[in-house]
């Protein structure tokens, strides 16, 4: 029996990491953005151009790509396509499908949800701070930086945030 | 930190959040401690925050396969992250040989070579995304994409810092391109001799027009005459010719296109669709309004109507053989008169000997016109609501009397009047003339307290 010699992987650790953090983050900033616009069609293209415009910014330090920075982009980018259209004005093409994702299911399980549809009522900035801490689950400074709130003023954002969902759920809720 | 102030009508002194999310530590932990054991309304409210807390933190997420992850990865990384990563492989040699350190020529093959191949998507879809307004709508400008420029340009896996060399020289050749001076102030490192030629800057740009005749002084400005005697002999015809403005034109050589098959315009519209849109937007709002009249003036009702009653006919007459239609066989001789007026509902008990003894309106509610029946008997007779046609409401009642029934205070919009009732035999029929299509319901009521047995016709707008 012949004896093979396996040797280690050759790629660079800032590569290793980036890619790795890329398939531990993706699904929950797919699921987030998702969350977050009350789309799952126009989340794929959103979460995809967060994730490229991260890393093209990415630098070779060593460390990969920043989880805050991803969650900021996504954010900002939902938050645009969020925005009214214009009168006349051509409709933004976003929609990118990928291979095997249950696109179909999870769109009709986001019309199902009770707490999806009080989200979805939710002002876009409480909506932000509500999923990334309960949903995301997020650290406080994470959450300060992309949200940009101080920390010591989170706790009362939150408050709010959770307050206004909480009331917006009792009411929609039977 | 303890402290919250969005509700005036409830003790709100503790934060859910700072207690649920642990942001409390030392007094402040104690103080809300005991303030929780003794408040119940903040208590309350944390236990409300804390279930809300858990059910956005029970939401289902949406799984993502392998195959998925791998597409997003290739649409999403750069070439030179993913060229870095996709050289991740492990290379096995024969069991003898010492392991030598691989060189880039040696690597192998990427793990994923679909992901190689795949197309840069997501430049097109950024590309779609922010094309209206590419200065406005872009949260974070973004950074010059190498890998278009330079698109397959081989990355060296030897150091990264060579890896970003192309990036790195991009901003400094810019500056260096923005220092340059747009004429070169140096005329002496030219060659040869220099050739004098009359250049206008505020001349329009012309067609060049390659004359064969020489005209020597017409467009060059007039030489003083010592000058012209002593440093020029007689101006040579291919000379004199004014210099024309054409940057396709180079002198003692072919011009590279004729002025026929010059090129588009070096800038294009900014917005070539604008045009198209504004016709585009203009065409459909002409079409709303155009439908909109025709559905307040009835018409497109009326020739919806005519056209489902004008099909029969000449399906009839396209098929004249009785073979063709087991329906249009079954009976032929009513083909031609009109068909029978389609029921919408049928009601009642099928009580006999009833008699309707007052037809009023019902609930004066907006919206639709409500007219009651009221009925003499002990239940409901079996009643057939029909349409004739969209203008007109039929009810019969079966096995019941219906001659003189009064009709008392029925003013709407949607009803024109009440024929008087027709007893034909053993049934009665009541028809309701209208002024406009309706959508009818109907539903009856039993006798009950100071009421007689009802039938009750609702008449909606459409």
């Amino acid at each position: 029996m012949d004896q093979v010699n396996v040797e280690a992987p050759v790629a660079s650790a800032r590569a290793a990491s980036v890619e790795r953090e890329f398939y531990s983050d993706f699904p929950l900033v797919l699921n987030y953005v998702a969350r977050l616009v009350d789309d799952i069609d126009g989340a794929i293209g959103i979460t995809c151009t967060a994730f490229r415009q991260v890393a093209l910014r990415h630098r070779p330090t060593g460390d990969g790509l920043r989880r805050a920075d991803v969650f900021r982009a996504a954010t900002e980018l939902s938050r645009q396509a969020l925005k009214p259209r214009r009168w006349f004005r051509r409709h933004r093409a976003t929609l990118l499908s990928l291979d095997g994702f249950p696109q179909a299911d999870t769109r009709r399980a986001l019309r199902r949800d009770t707490v999806q549809r009080a989200l979805t009522a939710l002002p876009f900035e409480a909506r932000t701070m509500v999923l990334l801490r309960d949903f995301v689950k997020l650290s406080y400074d994470e959450l300060g930086d992309v949200v940009d709130v101080a920390p010591r003023k989170l706790v009362h954002a939150l408050d709010r945030s959770r307050a206004e969902l909480g009331e917006i759920y009792d009411y929609i809720k039977f | 930190m303890t402290t919250s102030s969005f509700d005036g009508t409830r003790c709100n002194r503790i934060s859910p959040s700072a207690v649920l999310d642990d942001r409390l530590d030392g007094k402040d932990l104690e103080w809300a401690r005991d303030h929780l054991r003794r408040c119940e309304a903040c208590r309350d409210r944390v236990e409300d925050f804390r279930e809300m807390l858990l059910r956005v933190g029970r939401l289902p997420s949406a799984p993502v396969g392998a195959a998925a992850m791998d597409q997003a990865f290739a649409v999403v990384m750069p070439d030179r992250l993913r060229a870095e990563a996709g050289s991740r492989a492990f290379a096995i040699a024969s069991p003898g040989a010492t392991a030598p350190a691989p060189t880039p020529a040696e690597l192998p093959a990427p793990m994923r070579p679909e992901v190689s191949s795949v197309p840069d998507l997501l430049i097109e879809l950024e590309r779609e995304i922010f094309r209206d307004e590419p200065g406005q709508d872009h949260p974070t400008p973004l950074t010059p994409i190498p890998e278009s420029t330079h698109p397959m340009m081989a990355e060296p896996p030897v150091e990264e810092i060579e890896v970003l060399a192309p990036e790195e020289d991009v901003e400094p050749q810019g500056e260096f391109i923005s220092e340059l001076p747009l004429i070169p102030a140096a005329p002496e490192v030219l060659p040869g001799p220099l050739r004098e030629v009359a250049v206008d800057s505020h001349r329009e740009l012309e067609p060049v027009v390659w004359d064969p005749e020489p005209e020597p002084v017409s467009a060059a400005p007039e030489p003083e005459p010592e000058v012209n005697i002593w440093h020029q002999p007689p101006p040579q015809p291919a000379e004199a010719i004014p210099a024309p403005m054409s940057s396709n034109v180079v002198f003692d050589q072919e011009p590279a296109l004729r002025f026929d098959e010059e090129v588009a315009p070096a800038t294009p519209p900014r917005k070539p669709d604008t045009a198209m849109r504004i016709a585009v937007g203009l065409g459909a709002a002409a079409c709303v309004l155009l439908a909109a009249v025709l559905y307040e003036g009835g018409w497109l009702s009326k020739g919806l109507h005519n056209l489902s009653l004008t099909s029969p006919a000449a399906t009839a007459s396209l098929h004249p053989s009785p073979s063709a239609s087991p329906r249009l066989s079954a009976s032929p001789s009513s083909v031609p008169s009109l068909p029978p007026a389609p029921v919408l509902f049928t009601l009642g008990n099928g009580v006999s000997d009833d008699s309707v003894f007052r037809i009023r309106p019902g609930t004066a509610v907006a919206g639709y016109t409500r007219l009651v029946f009221d009925m003499h008997g002990g239940g409901l007779p079996t009643m057939v609501i029909s349409r004739p046609d969209e203008m007109h409401v039929a009810v019969t009642f079966k096995a019941a009397t219906v001659t003189g029934v009064p009709v008392n205070g029925i003013h709407s919009s949607q009803v024109a009047g009440i024929e008087p009732a027709v007893q034909q035999g053993p049934d009665g029929t009541i028809t309701i003339d209208l002024t406009r299509p309706v959508r009818v319901t109907a539903f009856t009521l039993p006798a009950t307290g100071g009421y007689s047995w009802r039938l009750v016709v609702d008449l909606h707008t459409i």
